[in-house]
């Protein structure tokens, strides 16, 4: 079943659905596993704490992969996601939960394309933005239904 | 030495997309969206069969990214990653032969950090752009 979601459901201030993740090691050396991306910033303890970071930190682009699924998983074809924007704020460690959120902030039609411009950001349990950042996807009309 | 990087071009980085991965990628983000898993899902929303998650981009732009690293010869002890940006411009498929090239766009020497700006560009093998990127990397001094 694909899912229904049209242009005009949408206005500015629309509340995208949250995506709650929670940080394990295992989550992180499964994603260093995934992108071969193992700077030992993110997989060795003891490097991390040499370097001044406390531990090992989850990869910004696990972050980054959050926030397009919140945004595949509103949208009904994760295809109508055309751009997206993030900026790495706060570290993320193992034990942390992240929320990611989502608003509408602007609706605009370009050459016969119907945009939505949204403000997303990932949010930790102490609800500091680790990661803000901005989405640009496109959606169905219900007049080309 | 900044100056000299500038507008520097980095790669061709190559890349294939291995089935491994995408299963490894899945499991370590939990993006279960069926029409990246299911034939039939995929096709009931107008595909041709299973897509690549999205955000499998980042599987393929890290290689890239590595590459990057190792020409400009950052300290890998205080590198870390300040934001990225992906325009996705078509889907990359399973067993997709993918090659990336960067240029230093910019590069920002501030009191204790030293940003580097790349750009890019992944091409599949028919010479068709998947995906452009920004991406900053952030060298922590001192």
């Amino acid at each position: 079943m694909v899912r229904e979601l049209y242009f005009e459901d949408v206005s500015e201030g629309y509340e995208i659905p949250p995506l709650v993740r929670d940080i394990t090691r295992s989550r992180i050396l499964k994603y260093a596993d995934a992108g071969g991306d193992y700077n030992p910033i993110h997989v060795n303890e003891e490097f991390a704490r040499k370097v001044g970071l406390g531990g090992i930190i989850a990869h910004g682009m696990l972050s980054y992969a959050f926030l397009v699924q919140m945004m595949t998983n509103w949208l009904p074809k994760p295809t109508y996601l055309k751009r997206l924007g993030a900026e790495f704020r706060a570290m993320v460690f193992p034990g942390d939960v992240v929320t990611c959120k989502g608003k509408v902030v602007r609706k605009y039609v370009k050459d016969g394309e119907n945009y939505i411009e949204c403000e997303i950001w990932c949010e930790n349990q102490k609800g500091e933005k680790t990661t803000i950042g901005m989405a640009v996807a496109t959606l169905p009309s219900r007049e080309q239904k | 030495m900044s100056e000299e990087l500038k507008g520097k071009e980095l790669g061709p980085f190559v890349y294939i997309v291995w089935h491994k991965k995408i299963q490894d990628f899945i499991e370590a983000t939990g993006d279960e969206n069926p029409i990246y898993l299911d034939d039939g899902a995929a096709r009931e929303a107008g595909y041709d069969g299973k897509l690549v998650p999205l955000s499998f981009a980042n599987a393929t732009g890290s290689m890239a990214l590595w590459g990057a690293i190792g020409a400009l010869k950052v300290d890998l002890s205080r590198l870390l990653h300040g934001g990225h940006e992906y325009e996705f411009i078509k889907p990359v498929r399973d067993a997709d032969f993918l090659t990336t090239t960067m240029r230093v766009a910019d590069i920002v020497d501030k009191k204790k950090l030293k940003l580097y700006i790349l750009e890019g560009t992944t091409v599949n093998a028919a010479g068709e752009v998947v995906l452009r990127f920004k991406t900053t990397l952030i060298e922590r001094k001192g």
